[in-house]
């Protein structure tokens, strides 16, 4: 009997930073659509150090007249804003170019074109239903009667759009008599933007992942599990012999 | 093949699986082909004006995500496919409203890694002949999936949002005439 209360008392005080924190986040992992954990994304540093992300910034980018798009390790960043964070389920959209148009930035993958205002307000987004044709080579514009108009390369010939309702072939006569389309072409970005570029393409999880992590032990590493699983056998144990020492009491308290 | 390099290929393809949690059941085109047997009409646009906008983040909850939403209209049948997220993921569903009510929902491409079971038709039929209240709520109870209750309620939102976009393009159309 008391070979067993001592190592009950020893196990449970063993076990109990972790009994906790399997509980904590098994509240949290339970409540995790309540609590918007999968919306929040944690940047601390040591953190993404620790799961071994290291920031992937962009060298190079495209360059409008008063601002920028880069995109590096499936994020897509304008101006400083993150347009797009494609998580690793996702199907990347390959990036093809970016160029200002009119008024607005559009912005081509392989199957998708969209067009941004200058704030980051998105105006559109095509897919291949509301595309002339797919897959995208190159993205540019070009400018006939004063009018801008969004050039789309594709395999089957080039088109254009005024609107992006709209499209049209783009004919190599018109071509030759209003120039070349001017297609969107990476540059190497400043060195001015090089600190903002750090700051927005800093890694980062959703707090859903890191919790989940936490409770399963994979944040501890490949044995990280390990771990977790003789901390649940501990709490068996404990179990097991607190019964055990409750049945032993109560048979004790019912002879006297 | 060894047995041991079968195992690491089928381990291979197991966790990239896993990793791959979209599942398109159904491409747009293939959507509108079915809903106007490969006659669909032109594409047409809805801006999303500051007042419309208002009434869709009523709807929503949040801000509407783009400033023009491309429908397909035929007399008083339209088409609408959105993209709203349930858990994380957005889910691309596809509404057809007739005349001001839900005729047809269909989920084209499910992201998020549990819920999907909100494409069966079991639960999609639900939703035909649901119409829009003046709360701009559905005049009936949809009932909801264990397990699946931000899908679910993403389902809910997009065809509360159909229904009000096929009420908007059709305040238009009269103003028009």
């Amino acid at each position: 009997m008391h070979f067993v209360r001592h190592w009950h008392a020893r196990l449970g005080v063993l076990t109990a930073v972790f009994f906790l924190l399997l509980a904590l986040s098994g509240l949290a992992l339970n409540h995790t659509d309540a609590l918007h954990l999968a919306n929040y994304q944690v940047h601390t540093n040591w953190l993404m150090r620790w799961y071994g992300l290291k920031p992937s910034v962009p060298t190079r980018g495209y360059l409008f007249k008063d601002g920028y798009f880069a995109a590096s390790g499936g994020r897509w960043v304008m101006d400083d804003d993150i347009l797009l964070d494609q998580d690793l389920s996702e199907s990347k959209q390959a990036l093809v170019g970016a160029i200002a148009w009119g008024d607005m930035r559009a912005i081509a993958s392989e199957d998708q074109l969209f067009l941004y205002l200058p704030d980051g307000t998105l105006v559109d987004k095509l897919s291949s239903i509301a595309l002339p044709n797919t897959p995208i080579k190159r993205l540019g514009s070009i400018n006939t009667d004063g009018k801008p108009l969004l050039v789309l390369e594709t395999s089957q010939g080039s088109f254009i759009t005024e609107d992006a309702l709209t499209w049209r072939i783009l004919k190599t006569e018109k071509t030759s008599a209003t120039g070349a389309p001017a297609w969107g072409s990476e540059q190497i970005l400043p060195a001015t933007l090089s600190a903002s570029l750090k700051h927005t393409f800093a890694p980062s999880l959703p707090l859903e992942r890191i919790v989940l992590d936490l409770h399963s032990g994979r944040i501890f590493g490949r044995y990280g599990p390990l771990l977790m699983d003789i901390v649940a056998l501990g709490l068996i144990l404990l179990s097991l012999s607190g019964v055990w020492i409750y049945l032993r009491t109560v048979r004790r308290k019912d002879r006297h | 093949m060894t047995n041991i390099t079968k195992f690491l290929f089928l381990l291979t393809v197991l966790v990239v699986n896993n990793v791959q949690a979209i599942e398109q059941y159904l491409k747009p085109e293939q959507f509108l082909a079915e809903v106007y047997a490969d006659n669909a009409p032109k594409q047409e646009v809805l801006w999303v004006t500051k007042e419309i906008a208002k009434q869709v983040e009523k709807i929503l909850g949040h801000a509407p995500k783009q400033l023009r939403q491309r429908y397909w209209k035929s007399g008083t049948k339209s088409t609408w496919i959105f993209d709203e997220i349930g858990k994380a993921e957005p889910i691309t569903a596809g509404f057809v409203v007739t005349d001001g009510k839900i005729a047809q929902v269909r989920v084209l491409t499910y992201r998020e890694s549990r819920g999907g079971e909100v494409r069966y038709p079991a639960f999609l039929k639900q939703y035909q002949g649901a119409e829009l209240q003046a709360d701009q709520h559905l005049n009936r109870n949809i009932d909801g999936i264990s397990g699946a209750t931000l899908s679910v309620n993403a389902m809910n939102r997009m065809a509360r949002l159909a229904l009000l976009f096929d009420r908007m393009t059709s305040m238009q159309e009269i103003d028009n005439k």
